[in-house]
């Protein structure tokens, strides 16, 4: 887990005031924790707002965090899965716009295969967004992160066996909203 | 190890066998031998994850939300550094302080040592300008115990 290692140096430098640790891990995790946020509360701004509230949070802490208790990762990613939980916005009839490169301003220059690709894309960002939160959290730890299921488990502090329930029930809407028709 | 829970595992673990438990992956490897049902099953499990991820790849965030951060980081010191801001501004306190009072003491000391101030009540003075005054033996105290400076003969 070597990069599990380095974000335990990196947080220990925060803790001794080094903005360069800071600046360097948020390269790191930066667009995966706006990603996993924007993915969840279906919103540019809110995830905007998570995600610093985020980083601040690990600027401030810093010298509360136990190496070798938790992989860093998994507690990044906790932080966001706690705020969208706690989050006020109901958001599940909500759609995230098209991300950059998918804009259908014209869709008459566009060739017929790429039309294709975003109108597919479009179903699947529509599919996800209108499965339960919690289920939607777990693919989106899942794909978005890359954690395994027990870090994703820990990241959303339920069981392993809890978490592989929500992706059951997830993968099986998707497949059948993302069939249907076909 | 059945169809229908190779169907599950495949939607609680994902697609790729490689990173099941070891024991579930030999059953699932037993069972694709012998079943077409579960080949087909693992291909669309493959599609799905496949789509999913790169669907759910992460997009680079906004670039104005890094310099956001940075000028928040920049805004609100640690709650370490605020500590130790708060200890250094004591002891920046104390340490004037305690030297102030050792100044004072000092110079106490010295203007004492000196002469150059008397303490209250003190009459030394006040023999000294009668012995002046009136001659040595008046500022001596009378064997009768008159004050000094009292009638004389």
């Amino acid at each position: 887990m070597g990069e599990g290692e380095g974000d335990d140096r990196l947080v220990a430098r925060i803790a001794a005031g080094d903005r360069t640790a800071f600046a360097e891990i948020m390269e790191r995790h930066l667009d995966k924790v706006f990603a996993l946020a924007r993915r969840v509360l279906q919103s540019d701004s809110d995830a905007e707002e998570i995600a610093q509230e985020v980083f601040l949070t690990v600027w401030k802490t810093a010298e509360t965090w136990k190496p070798g208790r938790a992989l860093f990762s998994t507690w990044i990613y906790r932080v966001p899965m706690n705020r969208c939980l706690n989050h006020k916005t109901r958001v599940q009839q909500r759609y995230l716009p098209l991300a950059p490169g998918f804009e259908r301003a014209d869709p008459a220059p566009l060739a017929e295969e790429a039309l294709a690709e975003t109108q597919r894309r479009e179903r699947v960002d529509r599919a996800i967004a209108e499965l339960p939160q919690k289920q939607r959290m777990a693919i989106s730890l899942t794909y978005v992160t890359g954690l395994s299921n027990a870090e994703a488990a820990a990241a959303m502090e339920i069981s392993v066996k809890a978490l592989e329930g929500l992706l059951v029930r997830a993968r099986r809407s998707l497949r059948q909203e993302l069939t249907a028709g076909d | 190890m059945k169809l229908e829970e190779f169907r599950e595992t495949l939607d609680a673990k994902g697609a790729d066998l490689s990173a099941w438990p070891e024991g579930e992956r030999r059953a699932a490897e037993t069972l694709l031998a012998a079943s077409a049902e579960a080949r087909q099953a693992l291909q669309q499990a493959l599609a799905l994850d496949a789509l999913l991820s790169e669907t759910l790849a992460p997009a680079a965030a906004p670039a104005g939300l890094r310099d956001a951060i940075l000028a928040e980081v920049a805004a609100n010191p640690r709650a370490a550094d605020d500590r130790s801001f708060r200890l250094g501004g004591l002891r920046w306190f104390w340490r004037a302080g305690l030297g102030t009072a050792c100044a004072m003491g000092l110079a106490g000391f010295l203007l004492g040592f000196t002469g150059a101030i008397q303490p209250p009540g003190a009459a030394t003075d006040d023999v000294n300008i009668v012995s002046l005054v009136y001659g040595p033996s008046a500022g001596a105290p009378s064997a009768g115990g008159s004050a000094p400076g009292g009638p004389r003969p």
